[in-house]
């Protein structure tokens, strides 16, 4: 390469280059290293200002728009026919609809399907006529660009919204100029923003009973594969938590680097996503699946997928008292913090019917009620209360977490969810007295069946494990929302997850049979490792299932007749073998068997559930979708920690492999067609 | 292989995409009228083959609602011309004077405001949107070597100012 036009460099340092030209580019650079330079910057930049924009505040569809549209799109799978059929009574077409009526039902969607392809050619197929076409439709001044004057029009209704949406904008943006400053000491250096949450994320504490020991900050080590013989049991309480997946998101995509090794926890990557495990018929909180399959990447090995899915439980079972109890202090005055609450909030919101109550305390200088167990018919209301929070004052929350929690009391639903939700960075003093005593106060209310959300937001004075802690105590469970779309799924598609706690105090205990395992080793949960014992014992504290969760675990195992490396035989076991023989025969064509200790939200005693399953491998190809899904997350993960049980797998390999997994499922799934992108970003971070 | 649940599948993409998409297109023109060409592109959408859609989505969303967005203002002002690659009116109404009113507006923003109104697209697609050059074409319309062009000369115009001691409001984009 001769010359090097400038725009090739920024296409460089962008990473848009097709692999070819990034090849002669990096060349051409190495020769050119007063060019690095340049390349620096121009990343730095980049990410600088995607970090500007991105936080610029996301408007939503007018409010009688987007019921109609998600009205549209909620029915379950009609005919074709049929939702074109509601497309006409909905008066979504006006000239395409007597196109319609003359060429019939199915000419006219064939039709359709041709004008809709040009869309740019101007003609009529779909004309935005509905736009006039009711009385709802009303003003509203969104905080994008491009707006004018908030029209004033139609009744008080209104009136609150937009003004304090316009505000609210205000605020951030004012805001905006201080992260510029942060930014730019990022810009020239490293990024700025990543380093501080990366700390707090790691500072997860350890449980108590996790055999990690010893530091907050250390790393702990992978499992490793351990004798059936000499330990035939393996125990830990599941985890539904996944902030390390998005803690290696942020690695690889906003910081262009791969995540340290003890980021990595893979039980959070693999219990990130959605599978399609069956739920339970009967009155059983929870059902498992198990699935054996051999593995991918080490010939002669198996895996043994774990899945277990909470019950769902339909809008209509229940009612809920939910209070959102929010940090109104000025350090959540930001784009990333109130405003993503808000328009999560808001979301959720068009989620919730007249069975919901909702109630919305704040805190700053003082606990203030702004909500009363509003009904969630009674949207507009609730929509206006949200607008009104705003970020401002100085924490002093003694009085709001009580506030929050008499009005869970006066509004309790004895057969429902009772829940308060608490919204904060974490910089705050929520009482008087010690954070023992907050402590004990959410631990007194969740034993009264209220339990405790905690939703984390933006970085710097994050207070993770005070945060982990409570929610812990609370019964509930902790999200840390960093994006909107984090938010979006925590709050709108995993609300009944978030919200109902089907089971709690949930472990998992797998006796493997020596007979045909030799050798196991649990992929992830390191940090959530039980002791034998612990299994029966009710006062041991372990996790909580909410309704609709997935918690998936995978065994490796080796299969008894491949050696076992470097083993000596036993010499006091024969017994125990023979032992397993003189069942006659009758377990012999069981692997494992999976026992689930659990008790029911309310409940002080646990229920136990077996689960065995048979011997029967299938090549790995044959496996569910779910299986081969699984075994890719935890690949990735084995490929970022540089496992020793990596085997053969390589990056080609498992992108090939996820590749295969995703669409099998359910269907299209962003979180999937991200992870893929994860991955190629990695290997070629690995490079 | 395939998508069963095409409603549940286009609720997904707009619950994931209806602010990114709904921000782009008040580019273009008001809060109303593209919150109706928002819902008009995913009622098209509940018409395409996600299968063929894969990996596209959202492009295809910002591309049909901003086919729609230039469609309905061409309407409005007849005798406004604007082919691909040339004049778009985006974020274009009354930008000057927005800008005043908002005088807190953060400074890249101001100067993004002061880009021309392909650059301005280009950057935020690019930037604000994270899409790649070649997602960016197939919005837009124009190449990907000249998508490259013009991120790669906005970010000197934006590099430039941003060096200089103070905001220079009237400097550079006109």
């Amino acid at each position: 390469m001769k010359d090097l036009s400038k725009d090739k460099l920024a296409a460089y340092a962008l990473n848009e280059l097709p692999e070819q030209e990034r090849r002669e580019v990096e060349n051409y650079i190495n020769e050119n290293p007063s060019l690095k330079k340049e390349v620096e910057e121009i990343k730095n930049f980049g990410v600088f200002l995607s970090q500007e924009l991105k936080g610029e505040e996301l408007p939503r569809v007018t409010d009688s728009l987007r019921s109609s549209l998600l009205k549209e799109m909620s029915e379950q799978e009609p005919k074709e026919s049929l939702s074109l059929l509601n497309f006409l009574k909905g008066s979504y077409f006006q000239g395409g609809a007597l196109v319609a009526a003359v060429f019939g039902l199915l000419i006219f969607f064939s039709l359709q399907q041709e004008i809709l392809d040009q869309e740019s050619d101007g003609s009529q197929g779909l004309q935005t006529g509905m736009a006039i076409k009711d009385e709802a439709i009303r003003p509203e001044l969104m905080p994008g660009e491009g707006q004018t004057e908030p029209k004033k029009s139609d009744g008080a209704s209104v009136v609150g919204r937009p003004n304090q949406k316009a505000g609210s904008r205000a605020r951030a943006l004012g805001k905006g100029t201080n992260n510029l400053e942060v930014a730019q000491v990022g810009a020239s250096g490293a990024i700025s923003h990543s380093p501080l949450k990366r700390k707090k994320i790691l500072r997860r504490p350890v449980p108590p009973h996790g055999f990690v020991g010893g530091d907050e900050y250390q790393a702990f080590s992978a499992n490793i594969f351990k004798s059936t013989q000499t330990t035939p049991l393996s125990t830990f309480s599941i985890d539904v938590d996944t902030a390390s997946y998005a803690n290696i998101r942020r690695y690889i995509q906003q910081s262009s680097q791969l995540p340290p090794h003890h980021a990595v926890r893979i039980e959070e990557m693999i219990n990130y996503f959605d599978y399609s495990d069956p739920a339970p018929k009967n009155n059983q909180p929870f059902k498992v699946s198990l699935e054996v399959a051999d593995s991918p990447w080490a010939e002669g090995r198996q895996l043994v997928r774990v899945g277990i899915k909470g019950k769902e439980v339909t809008k209509k079972n229940y009612q809920s008292n939910l209070v959102f109890l929010v940090d109104v202090s000025g350090s959540m005055d930001s784009h990333d913090k109130i405003g993503l609450l808000k328009s999560g909030l808001h979301k959720l919101v068009e989620k919730l019917d007249g069975k919901d109550h909702v109630s919305l305390v704040t805190y700053a200088g003082n606990a203030a009620v702004i909500l009363d167990a509003t009904s969630g018919d009674n949207k507009e209301q609730i929509h206006r209360a949200i607008d009104n929070l705003t970020g401002e004052g100085s924490t002093h929350g003694s009085e709001g977490i009580k506030t929050a929690y008499e009005l869970a009391d006066k509004n309790f639903r004895p057969e429902g969810i009772n829940r308060v939700i608490l919204a904060t960075d974490g910089d705050f003093n929520i009482g008087t007295t010690s954070d023992e005593a907050l402590i004990n106060l959410v631990e007194e209310k969740a034993k009264k069946n209220v339990f405790l959300t905690v939703l984390g937001f933006g970085r710097g004075n994050l207070n993770d494990s005070m945060m982990e802690k409570v929610s812990n105590k609370g019964n509930g469970n902790y999200f840390y929302l960093d994006t909107e779309r984090e938010a979006q799924k925590v709050l709108v598609e995993k609300l009944q997850g978030t919200l109902m706690t089907i089971a709690k105090d949930v472990k998992i205990q797998v006796e493997f049979n020596p007979e045909n395992v030799s050798e196991y080793r649990l992929i992830g949960y390191e940090n959530r490792q039980l002791k034998a014992k612990d299994f029966n014992n009710d006062k041991k504290d372990a996790g909580e299932i909410g309704a609709g969760h997935s918690v998936v675990a995978l065994y490796e195992i080796k299969p008894t007749g491949y050696d076992q490396e470097g083993v000596d035989p036993l010499k006091y076991q024969k017994d125990g073998e023979k032992a397993v023989q003189k069942q006659n025969g009758k377990f012999s064509e069981e692997l494992l068997t999976v026992k689930v200790r659990y008790k029911k939200p309310e409940g002080k005693n646990s229920s136990l559930l077996k689960f065995p399953l048979q011997k029967k491998s299938r090549p790995f190809e044959k496996a569910s979708a779910d299986l081969r899904w699984t075994a890719s997350v935890a690949g990735f993960g084995m490929l970022l920690k540089n496992s020793e049980h990596k085997g053969d797998l390589t990056y080609p390999k498992l992108i090939e492999m996820a590749d295969k997994a995703r669409w099998s499922y359910k269907g299209y799934n962003e979180y999937k067609a991200e992870f893929i992108e994860l991955i190629k970003k990695s290997q070629e971070l690995a490079k | 292989m395939e998508v069963t649940d095409k409603k549940g599948w286009a609720r997904e993409l707009f619950l994931r995409y209806e602010g990114r998409l709904l921000r782009y297109t008040m580019k273009f023109t008001s809060h109303e009228k593209a919150s109706e060409i928002v819902q008009d592109s995913f009622l098209k959408l509940l018409k395409q083959d996600p299968k063929k859609l894969q990996g596209k989505e959202l492009a295809w969303l910002f591309r049909v609602s901003r086919n729609r967005a230039l469609d309905l203002l061409k309407k409005e002002k007849p005798m406004s011309q604007f082919k691909t690659g040339q004049e778009i009116p985006f974020e274009s109404d009354n930008a000057d004077e927005r800008i005043q009113k908002d005088e807190q507006k953060n400074r890249i923003t101001q100067m993004i405001s002061q880009l021309n109104p392909n650059q301005k697209e280009v950057i935020r697609l690019k930037f604000q949107e994270e899409l790649s050059y070649k997602e960016i074409s197939d919005i837009t319309g124009q190449s990907v070597s000249h998508v490259g062009v013009i991120v790669h000369k906005a970010i000197k115009k934006l590099r430039t100012q941003l060096a200089e001691p103070t905001t220079n409001q009237e400097g550079g984009a006109q």
